[in-house]
C-alpha cells in the first residue's frame, strides 16, 4: 500500500473468522465491526477514546476500537465481546457480572468484559487496586463501579480455581 | 463524529514513507498507534488529505538497549515501557511516568515516540525526554539529522520537525550510577493528562551530598521546561538539610502557567512547588539506594 488511497482491501481475523472486505480508509475499526459486520456487541460511546465502551483486543492487546482505523487492521486478529463465551455458554466473567449486578443499562458492559478479560489473562490473582487501575478507562454512568470490581475479582477466583482443577486432574 | 475523508498509505519501507512525505508535505500526517491523532480525526479538528500509517516499515519496531542508550523505533509501544523490565531498570524515568498515561487499552496501540511528536505540553513522555536530554533522530529525502529535545519541542501541539521530515528513532540516555530519578503529577482523573507534571534527576556523592540537580515541569507553558539546579542551594548538601521548598518556590516564580478550566495559573504554580519538593526529594532517596546497593556488591 504504498500509493494512497480512498479505500483499502483488508483481511481481519475477528473471533477466529476471517473476512476480507473493501472498506473506506476512515472507517473505524468500531464501525467496521458494527456495520460491515454486524457485531454490534462493541458499544460506541463518545467516539474519541474517553469512554472505553468500544475496548476490543487487537492481538492480544486492548486497543479502542473508534480510535483504530480498520486500515490499520489488514493481518490482524481481533476479539470483541461476542468472542467471550465458549460453547460452555458465558466466560466466568460474563456470568460473575450476572451474578453480581455489574450492569444495568448494559451500555458499558462489553468494554469493561473486554478489558476484564485481557487483564486475567495476564494477572491471574489481582489486587482490588490493581482490577481498578485496569477498569480506570472505561466509564459506566449507572453502577457506581463497586458491583463491577466485585464481579472481576469474583470472576478472578472461579478462573483459578478452574485452573487448579485442571491441573490437579 | 466519524473521521473526515481521506486518503490511505501504508508504505512498507523508509524509502515509500520518505517518498511520501515529500510529495505530499504538510497534506499528510503520519499514524503511528494512532491515540493522538485519531481522537482529533473524530473531532474534526485534523483534515489531513493523507494518512500515512507507518506501522509496516519492519525498522520502526525496533528497540535497541545499549550500554548508554535506549534507541525506541517510533512503532514501539508505550505499554512495553511496562512490560519489559530490562527496558525498565535502564530508563527507570519512563518506567515510572508510563503507568500515569491514559490506561491499559490506549497505551497498548500509543507509541512513545508518538506522543513526543504530539507535544501535549501536559503529556508525560515529553517531559521526560526534557529532562533527560532525549535525541530524535529525523530523516526526510534530503538527509538526516539529530534534533535535541531541547530544541525539539517548540510550543503547545509544535514540534521543529519539518513536514517532509520523520522521527525515525528517539535515544534516551540510560540511568547513570548514582543518580536517582523520579515523576509526580497532578491530574484530575486516573489517566487524565496532567495538570502539572514534574520529572527530576538528583546526583549523589558517595557520602550522600547532592552533586548535580535537574528538573523539568510540563503543562506550566506550552512546552516542558528544564531547570538546571546544581548552582543552586542544593550543592553540597544532604537532601535533607537541603531548602527544597525555597528552591522550589524560586522556580516556581519563573514559570508562567495560564489558568483554564481545570485549574488556575495559581493552583497550578502552588502544585508545581509541591511536586517539585516531592521529586526532587524521591530522586535523592533513589540514588542512595541506588549507591548502598553499589558498594553492598
Ligand atoms: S467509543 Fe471508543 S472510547 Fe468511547
Ligand atoms: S451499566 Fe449503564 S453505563 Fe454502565
Amino acid at each position: 500500500m504504498n500509493t494512497p488511497s480512498k479505500r483499502t482491501q483488508i483481511s481481519i481475523t475477528v473471533n477466529g473468522k476471517t473476512y476480507s472486505r473493501d472498506v473506506e480508509a476512515r472507517r473505524t475499526l468500531a464501525d467496521f465491526l458494527r456495520e460491515d459486520l454486524g457485531l454490534t456487541g462493541t458499544h460506541i460511546g463518545c467516539e474519541h477514546g474517553a469512554c472505553g465502551a468500544c475496548t476490543v483486543t487487537v492481538d492480544g492487546m486492548l486497543a479502542r476500537s473508534c480510535l483504530t482505523l480498520a486500515s490499520q487492521m489488514d493481518g490482524c486478529e481481533i476479539r470483541t465481546v461476542e468472542g467471550l463465551s465458549g460453547p460452555n455458554g458465558l466466560h466466568p466473567i460474563q456470568a460473575a457480572f450476572k451474578e453480581h449486578h455489574a450492569l444495568q443499562c448494559g451500555y458499558c458492559t462489553p468494554g469493561f468484559l473486554v478489558t476484564a478479560a485481557a487483564m486475567l489473562e495476564e494477572t491471574q490473582d489481582p489486587t482490588e487496586g490493581q482490577v481498578r487501575d485496569w477498569l480506570s478507562g472505561n466509564i459506566c454512568r449507572c453502577t457506581g463501579y463497586q458491583f463491577i470490581v466485585d464481579a472481576v475479582l469474583s470472576a478472578a477466583e472461579t478462573m483459578r480455581s478452574e485452573t487448579e482443577e485442571r491441573d490437579a486432574s | 463524529m466519524k473521521p473526515p475523508v481521506f486518503e490511505f498509505a501504508a508504505p512498507d519501507s523508509l524509502e515509500h514513507c520518505l517518498d511520501l512525505l515529500e510529495r505530499y508535505g504538510d497534506e499528510a500526517k503520519p499514524i503511528a498507534g494512532g491515540q493522538s491523532l485519531m481522537p482529533l480525526l473524530n473531532l474534526r479538528m485534523a483534515a489531513p488529505a493523507v494518512v500515512i500509517d507507518i506501522a509496516r516499515v519492519p525498522d520502526f519496531h525496533a528497540l535497541r538497549i545499549e550500554d548508554r542508550t535506549v534507541r525506541v523505533g517510533p512503532m514501539v509501544r508505550q505499554r512495553v515501557m511496562e512490560t519489559n523490565t530490562d527496558l525498565r531498570a535502564r530508563v527507570p524515568l519512563l518506567a515510572e511516568a508510563v503507568g500515569l498515561i491514559g490506561h491499559v487499552a490506549t497505551r497498548s496501540r500509543g507509541t512513545i515516540v508518538g506522543s513526543m511528536c504530539h507535544a501535549d505540553p501536559a503529556a508525560e513522555l515529553p517531559v521526560c525526554a526534557t529532562l533527560l536530554g532525549a535525541e530524535f533522530a529525523v530523516a526526510s529525502k534530503g538527509g538526516t539529522r539529530t534534533i535535541d529535545a531541547d530544541s525539539f519541542f517548540l510550543d503547545a501541539l509544535m514540534t521543529t520537525l519539518e513536514p517532509e521530515e520523520i522521527v525515525t528513532g528517539v535515544h534516551l540516555p540510560t540511568a547513570m550510577p548514582g543518580v536517582g530519578y523520579a515523576f509526580d503529577e497532578v491530574s484530575r482523573r486516573r489517566g487524565d493528562f496532567a495538570l502539572v507534571a514534574v520529572a527530576a534527576a538528583v546526583g549523589l556523592s558517595d557520602d550522600g551530598l547532592v552533586t548535580s540537580a535537574d528538573i523539568a515541569i510540563g503543562g506550566a507553558s506550552g512546552r516542558p521546561e528544564r531547570f538546571p539546579l546544581t548552582e543552586t542551594a542544593l550543592s553540597g548538601r544532604r537532601i535533607e538539610e537541603a531548602p527544597l521548598r525555597e528552591i522550589a518556590r524560586e522556580v516556581c516564580d519563573r514559570l508562567e502557567p495560564e489558568s483554564d478550566l481545570h485549574a488556575s495559573a495559581d493552583y497550578r504554580r502552588r502544585i508545581s512547588e509541591e511536586l517539585m519538593t516531592r521529586v526532587l526529594a524521591d530522586a535523592a532517596s533513589r540514588a542512595r539506594k541506588d549507591l548502598t546497593r553499589e558498594h553492598a556488591l
